[in-house]
């Protein structure tokens, strides 16, 4: 290690510590959970003169890099464990000072707390990608709902990479996102235009949108999120932080012939009504015992037995119905994540008949379609 | 669940002898009776369990819907066209799992030889039970009386010298049946030649229709017919053992004893082959045909399994068992044999010859397993099955199998 020395440069600043610990935690949400080595689950500092810190991590798919301001006093980089985020976020209010020494030992300090730390050579921490892409202005206030509402139905199968994406496509007005783990679909019409041409798109992993959702969410209401789609390369930014993701590169299902042309059935009911009651029918359905909806007439019934524990659940909530009597299943969590996904106090479920895809929308709207697969009993 | 009796008049058969100590205790309806029970407005009516949800299956059917045409097993459209004013009902399998316990329960207190056949049928060996409670008829009459006035449900009892006798027997006690007006019918010992021989020939057990084939073409089509055939003929025309078997059956012999104590949580099949088999192929094709067999037990009982287990036995009687707890529970006859050739795998036996081979499905729960479906969904073998079962249904078990069972020659049978 020794030999390595001259290869480092010493680093040295101070800065606040909850701002400290806030960069560190955005930064640290790329880092692998499970790495081959403990720099590759690190994080890269970068310390400029001119003022910031830039702090960076990667799972080699995922990247984010944000920055602090600092006082610095000796710019250089370092590579850290990721119980730096940890020690930093436990310290106590006010700066902390962190420097490198020549042999790589970091020690961090605050008040009357040290820590001392060894640090890891530049050259074990991956190559960071550019950004892709031409950015684009997009209001932040448009994508969190728009993005939460998807990525539920995304997989999280890594054995299905292509499931584990959300499509994003242009369409005439502006853009769809559309995601599936093959047992339900979310489609979601988004009015931003100008972001991906004609015939282009982009099969993004979920998990960077939900860092995209995040982003937004934390930029605040009136201001922007720079988005850019590359070859290969999408990258989110707004503020001190920018989030890159590699894309995708599989052909995402056709999911188009699965939206049904027609529904004869049409269901309305309050969601917040059907999401308590299903909470506590839900107590008795299991893998193996789905939740059983009786529609027909004024109310929904919902239904779960489980035949070992010999126990069965049963609740009615208020509804209105149009269409066949008819009784159709579903697992119970994928129905809580598809009606909660509706934004709306009222949620309109049409089926087809029992076996068939129900789809799950906001009434009189058709910006967002939920597609659930029933369980056949 | 039994198919429609042949039309033939049983002629007054006589008095018991003393020897008929085998009771084939059989629930009327069962599902739609235990519906009835819970539901008093719909006695009298023609009561459809199943059919109601998605596999579109008759389960059960009440003898006033049996009237109309409507029998298990036939698709749930058929039904209701030929009963537009049945009540259908969807099964609640859980019901009938906790009455069948409480039904056995109830046989259990005459004699602990009760070897359930299925949720709701049963063989009693009442030999040993005779001191206590009188002779075989009175056993019958009281069960049936008990079972009537503590879980207020019909069944039909049958009481002969064996099995297969009292299987026959439990027919004629049917409402349809002659021995209908008092729910027991009696195949005395020495009227059993004289009942067996107008019968036809696919009324013997392990009759199916390939047999009953193969007899129609040397002309035998009733048991009298067969029991007229020359003993070598008949080798000549079903093999050895199935001529054996059904000599025996003709004369009306049965040796199989009721076995009690059978765990009625699990559903199995074994075979003990002829001569030991070690050809991978053909070890592969009896799993598969194993595997059917269990499959076909499971949905006619209306449950599927959560543990497979495998039994396979060398030709020196060493004897492995390996299990397996499947995340889901099946009723699938491909999965049951894919996990059965996964256990068989491990066994490691590659080339070693194989004396028996047995499969057998445990940790029922009720019902057929709920399956998630996909858009994309791999195929569902739940149409399939129900088509199949229609099928075997009316035209017995081995009317359909898999393409690979269609080379094997039927195994035969020897005492493991």
């Amino acid at each position: 290690m020794e030999t390595m020395t001259e290869t480092r440069t010493a680093v040295s600043f101070r800065c606040d510590k909850d701002t400290l610990a806030d960069g560190l935690s955005t930064a640290f949400r790329a880092s692998p959970l499970k790495a081959t080595s403990a720099a590759l689950s690190g994080v890269l500092l970068e310390a400029d003169a001119s003022g910031v810190v830039r702090l960076s991590a990667t799972d080699g798919e995922l990247t984010i890099r944000t920055s602090v301001p600092a006082e610095v006093e000796r710019s250089g980089e370092a590579v850290l464990h990721r119980l730096f985020g940890e020690i930093v976020r436990s310290l106590g209010a006010g700066a902390v000072d962190l420097s490198v020494d020549e042999t790589g030992v970091a020690d961090i300090s605050a008040g009357r707390s040290h820590f001392s730390l060894r640090t890891y050579p530049r050259g074990d921490f991956p190559t960071l990608p550019e950004s892709g892409g031409k950015p684009v202005r997009v209001p932040a206030s448009m994508l969190p709902a728009a993005i939460d509402q998807v990525v539920t139905a995304a997989s999280t199968d890594r054995g299905r990479p292509k499931l584990t994406g959300v499509l994003v496509e242009p369409t005439d007005s502006g853009l769809r996102l559309v995601a599936t783990d093959s047992y339900r679909l979310a489609v979601r019409e988004v009015p931003i235009p100008g972001l991906l041409e004609a015939g282009e798109k982009a099969l993004v992993p979920a998990r960077a949108l939900v860092e995209l959702s995040r982003l937004a969410t934390a930029t605040g209401g009136d201001e922007d999120v720079e988005i850019g789609f590359g070859d290969r390369l999408a990258t989110f930014h707004a503020g001190r932080t920018s989030i890159t993701t590699t894309l995708i590169e599989e052909e995402f299902p056709g999911y188009q012939q699965l939206l049904p042309e027609r529904y004869p059935n049409t269901l309305e009911f309050d969601k917040g009504e059907l999401l308590d009651a299903l909470r506590r029918v839900s107590l008795l359905a299991k893998d193996t015992t789905p939740v059983r909806l009786t529609l027909g007439g004024d109310v929904v019934r919902l239904r779960a037995i489980d035949p070992e524990l010999g126990g069965e659940a049963d609740e009615e909530i208020d509804a209105t119905y149009s269409g066949e009597p008819m009784t159709i299943a579903f697992n119970a969590g994928y129905l809580r994540d598809a009606v909660d996904s509706c934004g709306t106090e009222a949620v309109q479920m049409e089926t087809i008949e029992p076996l068939k895809p129900a789809m799950l929308t906001e009434p009189g709207s058709r910006t967002y379609l939920h597609l659930l697969m029933p369980v056949r009993v | 669940m039994s198919r429609p009796g042949p039309a033939y008049r049983v002629a007054d058969l006589g008095a018991p002898t003393g020897g008929e100590t085998i009771l084939h205790v059989d629930m009327d309806a069962f599902y739609a009776a235990v519906e009835v029970r819970r539901r008093p407005e719909l006695r009298g009516r023609p009561v459809v369990v199943g059919g109601t949800g998605t596999r579109g299956v008759v389960a059960a059917a009440s003898y006033e819907a049996r009237r109309f045409g409507i029998h298990s097993a036939m698709p749930a459209s058929r039904a209701r066209r030929l009963c537009p004013d049945a009540v259908f009902l969807a099964p609640d399998f859980a019901a009938y799992i906790s009455e069948s316990a409480a039904v056995r329960a109830v046989m259990e207190s005459y004699t602990p030889l009760v070897e359930p056949l299925s949720l709701d049928e049963a063989f009693l060996d009442v030999s040993g039970a005779r001191r206590l409670f009188g002779d075989a008829m009175e056993i019958a009459h009281s069960i049936r009386e008990r079972i009537r006035a503590e879980r207020r449900l019909p069944v039909s009892v049958g009481v002969a010298a064996n099995k297969f006798l009292a299987k026959l027997a439990s027919r004629e006690a049917k409402p349809t049946g002659a021995g209908a007006a008092s729910g027991v019918f009696c195949i005395p010992c020495d009227a059993a030649i004289r009942y067996l021989h107008p019968l036809p020939v696919a009324a013997l057990w392990g009759v199916g229709d390939a047999t009953v084939e193969r007899l129609d073409r040397i002309g035998v089509r009733t048991v009298a017919d067969l029991a007229a055939v020359a003993p070598e003929s008949l080798v000549r025309v079903v093999g050895p053992a199935a001529a054996e078997h059904l000599s025996a059956l003709c004369a009306g012999r049965d040796e199989s004893p009721v076995v009690a104590g059978r765990d009625a949580k699990s559903i199995g099949h074994e075979e003990t082959f002829e001569t030991d088999i070690s050809d991978p192929d053909a070890i592969t094709a009896e799993l598969r045909s194993l595997a059917e067999r269990v499959a076909l037990r499971l949905r006619r009982a209306g449950v599927s399994a959560r543990t497979l287990t495998l039994k396979c036995r060398l030709p020196t009687f060493r004897t492995f068992t390996r299990s397996r707890t499947l995340r889901e529970p099946t009723d699938a006859g491909p999965e049951i044999y894919g996990v059965a050739c996964e256990l068989y795998d491990r066994l490691q036996l590659d080339g070693h010859a194989v004396r028996l081979l047995g499969v057998s499905a445990s940790g029922l729960v009720s019902g057929a397993p709920a399956r998630q479906l996909a858009f994309d969904s791999a195929p569902q073998w739940s149409p399939l099955m129900s088509a199949a079962d229609a099928v075997r249904e009316r035209f017995g078990d081995r009317a359909i199998e898999p393409a690979r069972l269609l080379s094997r020659t039927p195994p035969k049978g020897r005492q493991p």
